[in-house]
């Protein structure tokens, strides 16, 4: 298959990775990750019957956080998954990435899937689910078709269908391929895409533990978070939390892009400096100087160097530098990038991915990209800067699912930090910026 | 019951009742357009954002659960910010012409606009614009005043058991519209024009032709069927212009057929026989109303004199009142024979002898909702019943059984899955073999 060879032979996810350790880009199949020591986990908790309970005590007790975005805590969100129901329970893992800057869980499902099958199955083990679905981004095709040669082989090895080695827990899984919206990355979005239906989110509550795909409780977690449930289960809660901060377990895959000599994925300890992770991506690209950095995907604040500088990487410290870690998608500007155009292409982004559903998010969005392409072409007035910010308020917080504070955040923390360059645009008509790069 | 307090008032609510319920339950009113009272919850227009002390942000009424010792203020600043921004947002693409909307006068946004609104746009982009759509002859269509609140579309899903109409494309892009150039033709389209907020889907045969506080509005009873939907008839200078649901919730709840809503144009077509005519000399002739009855009478009483009361008869359409029967019978039994019939198309009346009383349903009209089987003997129930079809098709999504003996077959082909039952068969017929509550009383009641 025609996927890309990467430049490094091994460490795909940088010298520090420890759950993605070994990845050369190749030793993606299932003889390679049991080599590694996969599939140990479920094994372990078959051949042993762990009760679940003790398994989402496990993962409770590693500290690990939904690596899709809210950063909410995986083991309290299994704990909600209704013991007693009778009928089926569904698993759902998000694979649809799609928020600008983030490309960990491409690269996680191409170069090592079976770590985010077998997290799937123990989930399931876990939370009782009989079915589970990976809803994969549509625009990555070659991920996809690689999702399903992975699942063929774990089907062909006995890890999947009835009565799984044995033991009397049955799961069957199933890959499914989106269309690539946005929109569906978001959790209801994603299962009434599943349902075949046209994604648009849901008003929660109730949520997907008591009303989900198709009406059923429903898990979902993003592709990432399952990838570490196997290490957990292996090595237990305890050391997972310790790689990382107290309330932070463990590593993190970040994304690094933007102007840094090399981009790529990068999983660190939790907590790891912000220093360190430019180090590892190169540095600044041809020397120049940090000027911004956007540390959790486009839909959170953006922060300037000095105070980007002195962050540590975790939910905990970056959310009290003012911005949040999301899906750990570090963007990383030098001075060369204008504020004004780079806000421009987010708002841009927002306004095309809106679902139009509810009117804060569908006529909002729309606004707010309309004034800052206004003000990035000498059209601004300074009133345009108040408004901005009061349209923000007026859409964070009102909507039906998150994507309204997403395009409301960003537009709020560029002009918080980078206001002079949206003045001198306004006055000057042109950007404070010399040239672009 | 749940207790809370609602704009500082203590009051009791059933549990699992919204914000909106326990405030319509007090009289107190949450501003809104997605949401409504027969349709799911769409909570998609965001103005009915409420404060809930505790909660980080303000929550849609429409949506939210009230919950034990819940404190809620509908027009606290915080409320009332958030309600005024989402009016902002709703008119910045909308256009502010009301005078040339055929809405205006009866507009939800337009009445919500007075109390939320500014009176300035801080909006000054280019506004969006939307194609009108071919809804057929009955439904007209201005798509950029819409709002996308969806009601069209669940009314479609829910209650006409048809869908019909649907939003397609995402964001600003969005649009409502029908299937691939298809109308609107289910029985009870016209709905969707009382159920629009706005000026985007008004009524074809009335659009333009008066504004409401023109009208003067008369209570009637629907002569369509023999449900008897409960109407206002709006006239204008001695003309009827248009006819709208009277809410009736044993009736025709806020619903109304599109028989029986656009009907009143037959009261000015040119082929009305609007004056009395006798037949003289073999040639009809125009009389006045006073010469006509007291030729009737005259008749009557002669015939009655020469051939006995007994030979005279009365015949009504089971669509007139049941007032109106009730006297034409009381007519009968004092002048004439005493017998009054309804039953117009029926030949065979042998089943007489074993059963006494009135033929009727058998039981209350909302009643119908509960059933848990039911029998439907030669009747195409969608266009003979439209808003029976619809209690059927709500007893129908909570698993009641329908079975239909010799449909038309137009109208089994045309039926929503749920109404779409096996067709008669042994097999059926022994699965509904436990006599069935009114089975005798469906029988006579639905015509052939
Ligand atoms: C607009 C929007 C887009 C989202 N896109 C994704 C996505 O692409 N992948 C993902 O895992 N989570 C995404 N999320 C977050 C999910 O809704 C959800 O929180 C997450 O999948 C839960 O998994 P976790 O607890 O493992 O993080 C998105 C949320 C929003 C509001
Ligand atoms: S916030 Fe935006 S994307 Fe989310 S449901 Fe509302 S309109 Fe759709
Ligand atoms: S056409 Fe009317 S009822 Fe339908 S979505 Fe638009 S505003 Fe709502
Ligand atoms: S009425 Fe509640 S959101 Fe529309």
């Amino acid at each position: 298959m025609g996927l890309p060879v990467p430049p490094f032979a091994t460490d795909l996810f940088g010298p520090e990775a420890i759950i993605m350790k070994g990845l050369d880009g190749l030793n993606w199949r299932l003889k390679d990750y049991e080599a590694r020591g996969g599939y140990q986990a479920l094994k372990k908790i078959l051949a042993e019957k762990i009760p679940p309970d003790q398994i989402i005590a496990e993962v409770k007790k590693s500290a690990l956080r939904g690596r899709g975005g809210a950063g909410f805590p995986t083991g309290l969100k299994w704990s909600f998954m209704p013991r007693q129901y009778q009928g089926t329970k569904y698993l759902v893992c998000n694979s649809d990435e799609g928020e600008p800057g983030t490309f960990k869980d491409r690269d996680l499902l191409r170069y090592n899937p079976h770590s985010v099958i077998e997290g799937m199955i123990i989930a399931a083990y876990a939370t009782g689910a009989q079915v589970g679905y990976n809803y994969v981004h549509g625009e990555i095709w070659d991920v996809y078709e690689r999702c399903e040669e992975a699942l063929a082989e774990t089907r062909a090895a006995g890890f999947l269908g009835s009565r799984i080695l044995g033991s009397d827990f049955s799961f069957e899984l199933h890959n499914h391929h989106g269309w690539g919206a946005y929109i569906c990355g978001e959790e209801t979005g994603l299962l009434e895409s599943l349902e075949g239906k046209k994604g648009m989110p849901r008003f929660k509550p109730p949520f997907p533990a008591s009303y989900g795909l198709y009406g059923r409780p429903t898990t979902i977690n993003n592709t990432e978070t399952f990838a570490a449930v196997p290490w957990i289960i292996l090595n237990g809660g305890d050391a997972f939390l310790n790689m990382g901060r107290p309330n932070n377990g463990g590593t993190k895959i970040f994304s690094v892009s933007g102007d840094v000599a090399r981009p790529g994925n990068f999983e660190v300890r939790l907590g790891t400096p912000f220093a360190r992770l430019l180090e590892m991506a190169g540095g600044m690209r041809g020397g120049r100087r940090l000027k911004a950095c956007i540390p959790g995907g486009s839909s959170m604040p953006v922060l300037p160097a000095d105070v980007m500088m002195k962050t540590d990487m975790d939910y905990d410290s970056i959310a009290k530098a003012g911005s949040m870690l999301g899906s750990g998608a570090v963007i990383i500007m030098d001075e060369t990038r204008c504020m004004v155009r780079s806000l421009l292409r987010l708002s841009y982004f927002y306004f095309e991915e809106s679902c139009g559903q509810c009117t804060p998010c569908r006529e909002g969005t729309g606004w707010l990209y309309r004034m800052v392409d206004r003000i990035e072409h000498g059209k601004g007035r300074l009133e345009d800067l108040e408004l901005l910010d009061n349209v923000s308020d007026n859409i964070a917080g009102r909507t039906i699912c998150a994507l309204g504070d997403a395009a409301a955040l960003p537009v709020k923390s560029f002009i918080k930090h980078f206001r002079d360059e949206f003045v001198h645009h306004i006055e000057h008509k042109k950007c404070l910026v010399p040239d672009y790069v | 019951m749940v207790e809370i307090e609602l704009d500082g008032k203590q009051m009791e609510v059933a549990e699992g009742a919204t914000i909106m319920d326990a405030a319509n339950q007090a009289g107190i009113y949450i501003p809104h357009f997605c949401y409504h009272r027969k349709l799911t919850i769409a909570a998609n227009c965001r103005m009915c954002l409420v404060e809930v002390e505790k909660a980080p942000k303000p929550l849609p009424a429409c949506a939210t659960p009230v919950m034990k010792g819940m404190k809620v203020y509908t027009h606290s600043e915080q409320a009332v910010t958030a309600q005024k921004g989402v009016m902002e947002f709703l008119l910045i693409n909308h256009p502010l012409d009301c005078p040339i909307c055929d809405e205006g006068g009866e507009c939800q946004l337009q009445d919500l606009a007075v109390g939320y609104g500014a009176s300035g746009s801080r909006y000054e982009e280019t506004k969006r614009v939307v194609t009108d759509k071919n809804l057929g002859p009955l439904i007209s269509t201005d798509m950029t005043r819409c709002i996308y609140c969806t009601r069209c579309v669940r009314f479609g899903q829910e209650i006409a058991g048809v869908m019909e109409l649907g939003m397609i494309g995402r964001g600003e892009h969005a649009e409502i519209i029908t299937f691939v150039g298809k109308t609107v033709d289910s029985e009870l389209s016209g709905n969707v024009i009382d159920l629009c907020p706005v000026g985007a889907l008004t009524s074809k045969p009335f659009r333009f032709t008066a504004r409401t506080w023109e009208l003067t509005r008369k209570p009637a009873v629907s002569p369509h069927c023999g449900l008897g939907s409960n109407l206002t008839v709006q006239v204008k200078q001695n003309r009827v212009m248009r006819v709208l649901p009277r809410e009736n919730e044993a009736i025709n709840e806020c619903w109304l057929s599109d028989k029986d809503r656009f009907s009143y144009e037959g009261l000015n077509s040119e082929q009305r026989l609007a004056r009395p005519m006798l037949k003289r000399g073999g040639a009809w002739a125009e009389v006045e109303w006073q010469v006509a009855l007291d030729y009737v009478a005259r008749e009557l009483k002669r015939i009655r004199e020469q051939h006995g009361a007994s030979s005279i008869g009365a015949l009504a359409t089971p669509h007139q009142t049941l007032e109106e029967l009730f006297l034409l019978g009381k007519l009968a039994r004092g002048f004439a024979s005493g017998s009054a019939d309804f039953r117009l198309r029926q030949s065979d009346f042998s089943a007489d002898r074993h059963r006494t009383g009135a033929p009727w349903l058998g039981m209350k009209i909302a009643d119908l909702n509960a059933l848990e089987r039911v029998l439907v003997v030669g009747s195409t129930l969608r266009k003979d019943h439209p808003l029976i079809t619809h209690r059927l098709r709500q007893a129908a999504r909570r698993n009641m059984q329908l079975n239909l003996i010799n449909p038309s077959p137009g109208a089994s082909r045309r039926a929503s899955p749920q109404e779409r039952t096996r067709p008669y068969s042994s097999a059926t017929w022994r699965s509904t073999t436990r006599p069935l509550p009114s089975c005798t009383s469906w029988a006579w009641w639905w015509p052939s």
